[in-house]
């Protein structure tokens, strides 16, 4: 990706009184015209926290049910060894802000953005200026503009910001032997333990 | 012959574990190894066109793994237990994460960003707050699954059990959906675990610290209370820095104080 693509990112409000059932209905519609957002903003202050966590989640487990369903069949052919043709790619979701005000977010001490995070949203204070609401895309454009202000410059200076190079395998077949040998692997109860820590996203957080 | 690189983070037959096992290891570092594990094994055929690699977490590492190896044509698939990516930065809205904090006095420390030459790495990183860099990472993961459709994210998604080899030389593996959707057994080339780290809480003897990556708790500190502050990492220093000013990094400082990083830096020779 060019980093120039990075500062092209389509945000919208979550209208005030809108269910997740009515974003994702409205993004269904969108996906089907190829259109997408790439992210939208959950006005957390409006709802009450407990609300937006309860919103995040419900949000993000019927994307995911759905894009369950309808990814299967996109799933199940990628992962053959040999995919009958090129997996049609599945509609990717918005990335989910909440802005929620300090002050709120303050008396948890970070509880609420833990469970929020776990949910699958990315968790930002709400400026106490009202006009910023108003004009919620231009300003986090802004700010991810500013966020990546540095590496534009630097590549506007370098000039040769590169697709990634490609990388070869070995000739015919490789040669498995080593990497199933058991000279370097866990005893069951570590790796047991390395299960465990990838269990460990702590679905507690997201009230599951 | 057998990659040095790959065999020192070999766990089980064809399974790699480059996160939190191998503690501490800074965010860079973790990309650093994404990156190599995934250019090591496509360079010794365990990941290619017909061998599919499993990445587990979607944190720093494991997405740099997963959309470093479908841009090298490899169908990828990424789990994470959680129902987004980042799930530590995504939440943190007070930690100032620096991708060159360690850097100085090398050049690229002042502009606090990486990779910092290219080739590109798939994450572009500038110094900002965990909160921050979580969206922009987010935002580049998602450009990512539409530009290469080979990669596959399943959220609240885990591996269940130990992978096992099958006759073809391909690995078995089961992931199950936290939403109990029905189990999903690919058949894959590798698996590359990168976990990490947790939240990062320090305990030492009856004193525990917070989690690294929480929400600043000396936010509302009363002119009263006392904090200690225990070793001299950069968690600590930052907790310091934020009690002492109530800023959250040094650059937030000398910006308030209109110094050029340049001044900055001559500060930091001195």
């Amino acid at each position: 990706m060019q980093l120039a693509q990075a500062l092209e990112v389509a945000i919208e409000m979550v209208p005030r009184e809108a269910g997740p059932e009515q974003v994702l209905a409205g993004l269904a519609a969108q996906s089907s015209k190829a259109q997408h957002l790439d992210a939208i903003v959950l006005d957390a202050d409006e709802r009450g926290l407990e609300n937006a966590v309860e919103w995040v989640r419900t949000f993000h487990g019927e994307y995911l049910r759905r894009q369950a369903v309808a990814a299967a069949e996109a799933w199940e052919n990628a992962f053959r060894p040999r995919p009958s043709q090129e997996p049609p790619s599945p509609p990717v979701p918005p990335v989910l802000i909440v802005l929620a005000s300090p002050d709120r977010l303050n008396q948890g001490l970070g509880d609420v953005e833990a469970r929020l995070a776990g949910g699958g949203a990315v968790v930002y204070e709400k400026p106490s200026d009202p006009g910023w609401l108003a004009n919620i895309a231009d300003r986090l454009h802004e700010e991810l503009t500013e966020t990546y202000a540095r590496f534009w410059a630097a590549e506007q200076r370098t000039g040769e910001w590169q697709e990634p190079e490609a990388v070869h395998g070995p000739e015919g077949q490789p040669d498995l032997a080593p990497y199933i040998a058991p000279l370097y692997q866990l005893s069951d109860e570590d790796f047991e333990a390395l299960l465990e820590r990838g269990r460990g996203a702590d679905p507690l957080a997201t009230g599951e | 012959m057998a990659d040095p690189f790959l065999l020192s983070h070999l766990v089980h037959p064809l399974c790699f574990d480059i996160g939190g096992r191998l503690a501490p290891i800074s965010i860079r570092d973790q990309m650093v190894r994404a990156r190599t594990a995934v250019d090591r094994a496509i360079e010794q055929g365990l990941i290619g066109p017909s061998r599919p690699l499993l990445v587990i977490g979607a944190g720093a590492a494991g997405a740099t793994a997963a959309i470093r190896s479908a841009a090298q044509g490899v169908s990828t698939i990424l789990v994470e237990a959680a129902s987004g990516p980042f799930l530590r930065q995504a939440g943190c809205r007070t930690r100032w994460v620096d991708p060159v904090q360690y850097d100085w006095p090398v050049d690229h420390w002042q502009r606090r960003l990486y990779p910092w030459t290219p080739p590109a790495m798939p994450l572009p990183w500038s110094a900002g707050p965990a909160n921050q860099i979580a969206l922009a990472w987010a935002l580049a993961l998602n450009r990512a699954r539409r530009q290469y459709p080979r990669l596959q994210v399943m959220y609240r998604t885990i591996l269940v059990g130990r992978p096992v080899l099958a006759p073809s030389g391909l690995l078995q593996v089961r992931l199950s959906s936290l939403r109990a959707l029905p189990l999903f057994a690919p058949l894959v080339g590798a698996v590359l675990s990168c976990v990490g780290s947790g939240t990062e809480k320090s305990t030492h003897g009856n004193y525990a610290g917070f989690d690294f990556w929480t929400t600043d708790p000396f936010q509302r500190l009363g002119a009263t209370d006392h904090v200690l502050i225990s070793g001299g990492g950069d968690g600590a220093l930052q907790d310091y820095l934020r009690v002492v000013t109530g800023r959250k990094s040094a650059e937030e400082i000398y910006a308030q104080l209109g110094m050029p990083l340049a001044i900055e830096h001559l500060l930091q020779c001195a």
